[in-house]
């Protein structure tokens, strides 16, 4: 990933992360929500299924805590 | 084009002795000259000045001889006495590249001799001279140095500017934007194209993405539905349903990858395509444009203005014999007209037939019916014939009309309408003449526009690739909300059936709402996207388009400060919400912008153009600026700042000269 994409997807994230303070969402929404995007947007590739499996680890953890 | 390949620097300034400086040449068009503060960054700048110009301030200093003694170096000066002078030079070397091989040299060198402390001027060939003008060539050719005159091409721009005053607004100065924007790195997009605006917003919000998170999020409630199905027959339609659902989700992310290539795709050949605008734009590109109108014009014009001459003159013809003949004799004008008008009406009077017809009338004694001719009418014919009034071809009797004419007052009125009407005439063939003398000159500006023909053709290949993607793009987006409709009735399905079957765990009971959120999210982040965007674009047109039709001047400093003076009436009112890092950038857009506009083809010199600049900024202007600027671009940096740049702009470097002060007034250059 250049350096150019990375600052893009970061503007992206904090732009979507006012976005989500503004809706009220609550903090575990949030920050599920801002993972997931943060793993689609990262330079780390994966298939379907262990993208599903990802999703779940995230949630799971996140939902948790 | 034209670049600085040599620089030879004897005591000037800071640098003591002799310095050679071979910077050569390259396809990289980028020179770097890196020193700290005392480096002689200035002071070469200075060197370049001087000897081209005699001076370095931007006019001429009002005492020359203290300007110029501040340009010897001190070490060099107490070194010197009466009987070893000491030398202060500088010397240039400039090629011309323009396809041709081998390149033609152009050297330029000017010399300040000491004796004692106080410099005498003198020029090459040893003649004193209180204050030198002018260059010293030591070869070059007839008018070469022109090119190098910042006089020269910032007049010339100016004048092009006025000469196109009417195209001001519409071409100029949105061309100086655009290089702002080019050279700020900056997405600049116009809030009057909403599909540019459309694409940008796309790929700044990562549009995709989202659908993407989505699209999983749903994946994953299904199989939370089908790990909670306890029963047999609904598992395995669960199952049957979910491998349909992973198949349109495979092919819906390779679509869906394939449309963010084609996306980016898009986003590429656009930008090549707006290059080369740019690139045909400065060689020309537009006045090509303009030529070829103003040709078809005038080549119509010419066309209207030949067929209305053929018609006035067959129209006329024989008119001035009709007088002539009504002139000489009222009862033989019949006969005259006859013969006479017949070889008229074809509009080619065989050459001599006018004075041999003349002779005989006159050797004759007789008009044609025979009746003798008066003394008066013997008088005027000899008159015609002896001063061949008449001429010896039918062009040549048009010429001479006004003196056959003026010889009659009894006709007043038909030779008053035949007079304006070969007036008309002769109005019509300097019309032509000027017309054609035009087209000449068209046709050598547009000779002397090459290249643009190649920008051209490379231009059409990229507009045929684009309309392919996007057709590609299309069709994409047909399959994708196709696939879409398919896996949203699947979803329903595999709810239904979950749903009826058990309650899923209640960590995963906020999936709905997730999913819900995040189409909500979406929106809202390409919102305020849109919103920041057209609020950004707007105030840029606030700032710089609002009032384009009162801008008076553009003024820049010698620290890159610009002021946009506006006028209205007689009132002028300065109005630029520039930052200091936009003002540079607004300063050396309008340099490029007038350079472009100027058709000057020599080296671009910057002074530490990127100090008021923060990283980011540095970073993304160094970038561009070589795209922005065609041609030679010669740089005087800090190496704090140029740091930060250097792995970026190592593609583009020819040379990268280091400039240190090893000690006063003996300053080194080092490659």
């Amino acid at each position: 990933m250049t350096k150019l994409s990375k600052q893009k997807s970061e503007k992206f994230i904090e732009r979507v992360s006012n976005q989500l303070d503004e809706m009220k969402v609550s903090a575990t929404q949030k920050k599920i929500l801002l993972e997931l995007l943060e793993m689609e947007t990262s330079e780390y590739q994966t298939t379907e299924r262990d993208a599903i499996s990802r999703y779940k680890e995230i949630i799971d953890v996140v939902g948790k805590k | 084009m034209i670049e600085l390949t040599r620089m030879e620097l004897e005591n000037f300034c800071p640098f003591f002795g002799r310095h050679d400086i071979d910077i050569g040449h390259s396809k990289n068009k980028l020179v770097i000259f890196d020193g700290g503060n005392g480096g002689g960054k200035t002071s070469l700048l200075k060197a370049i000045q001087w000897c081209l110009f005699g001076f370095y301030t931007h006019k001429a200093p009002k005492d020359k001889i203290e300007a110029d003694f501040n340009l010897l170096n001190k070490e060099a000066l107490c070194q010197s006495n009466m009987n070893a002078p000491m030398i202060c030079r500088v010397t240039l070397t400039f090629e011309k590249n323009d396809g041709e091989t081998p390149r033609q040299k152009i050297v330029f060198s000017r010399v300040m001799h000491t004796k004692r402390k106080k410099p005498i001027y003198t020029t090459t060939t040893g003649a004193l001279h209180p204050q030198v003008d002018g260059f010293e060539f030591v070869k070059t050719e007839e008018g070469g140095h022109q090119d190098f005159s910042a006089l020269h091409w910032v007049g010339s721009a100016q004048k092009t500017v006025e000469r196109k005053a009417k195209d001001f607004r519409e071409t100029y100065f949105p061309s100086l934007v655009n290089d702002y924007y080019i050279i700020y790195g900056e997405e600049f997009v116009d809030p009057r194209n909403p599909e540019k605006l459309r694409t940008a917003i796309s790929k700044n919000c990562f549009a995709e993405t989202f659908d993407k998170v989505k699209g999983n999020l749903e994946q994953l409630k299904m199989e939370i539905l089908r790990e909670h199905t306890r029963d047999k027959k609904r598992r395995e339609a669960l199952d049957e349903l979910i491998g349909k659902s992973k198949d349109i989700a495979e092919k819906l992310k390779e679509y869906r990858d394939r449309r963010s290539t084609c996306e980016t795709n898009i986003g590429e050949i656009r930008e090549g395509i707006s290059k080369l605008d740019r690139q045909i734009g400065r060689s020309g590109g537009a006045q090509v444009e303009l030529l070829k109108d103003e040709r078809a014009v005038v080549e119509e014009e010419n066309k209207n203005i030949t067929a209305e001459i053929k018609e006035l003159e067959k129209d006329i013809a024989g008119t001035g014999f009709d007088i002539l003949i009504k002139m000489l004799s009222q009862d033989a004008r019949k006969d005259l007209a006859t013969e006479i008008q017949k070889h008229v009406k074809k509009g080619d009077i065989p050459p001599k037939i006018k004075t041999e017809f003349i002779n005989s009338l006159i050797e004759g004694g007789r008009c044609i019916c025979k009746r003798p001719l008066s003394a008066k009418e013997k008088k005027i014919l000899k008159q015609l014939r002896d001063e061949n009034i008449l001429g010896e071809n039918y062009q040549e009797f048009l010429d001479m009309r006004f003196k056959l004419l003026d010889l009659n007052s009894r006709l007043p009125q038909e030779i008053q309408d035949y007079k304006s009407r070969l007036s008309e005439v002769d109005e019509k063939r300097r019309k032509l003449s000027s017309n054609t003398t035009r087209l000449a000159q068209i046709s050598d500006e547009l000779n002397s526009l090459k290249n643009v023909s190649e920008y051209e053709q490379q231009r059409t290949k990229f507009a045929k690739r684009l309309v392919d993607i996007e057709t590609d793009q299309a069709l994409l987006t047909t399959e994708i909300s196709e696939l879409e409709n398919r896996q949203r009735t699947i979803q329903k399905e595999v709810s239904r059936i979950g749903q009826s079957g058990v309650k899923y765990a209640k960590s995963y009971a906020d999936l709905d709402e997730l999913i819900d959120l995040m189409d909500k999210v979406k929106q809202n982040t390409i919102d305020s996207a849109r919103n920041d965007m057209e609020k950004f674009a707007s105030e840029t047109y606030k700032n710089l388009f609002k009032h384009v039709s009162e801008i008076d001047r553009i003024e820049i400093d010698s620290n890159y400060q610009t002021r946009v003076v506006f006028r209205k009436g007689n009132k002028e009112y300065i109005k630029s919400d520039f930052s200091t890092g936009e003002s540079l950038i607004f300063a050396i857009s309008f340099l490029t912008a007038l350079r472009t506009y100027s058709g000057y083809t020599g080296p671009m010199f910057l002074d530490s153009p990127f100090s008021v600049l923060d990283e980011e900024h540095r970073v993304r202007v160094s970038l561009n600026i070589p795209d922005a600027i065609p041609g030679q671009l010669i740089i005087f940096t800090r190496p704090d700042t140029f740091e930060d740049m250097k792995e970026k702009l190592m593609k583009r470097i020819n040379k990268i000269l280091t400039l240190t002060k090893e000690k006063e007034w003996n300053n080194k250059i080092s490659e």
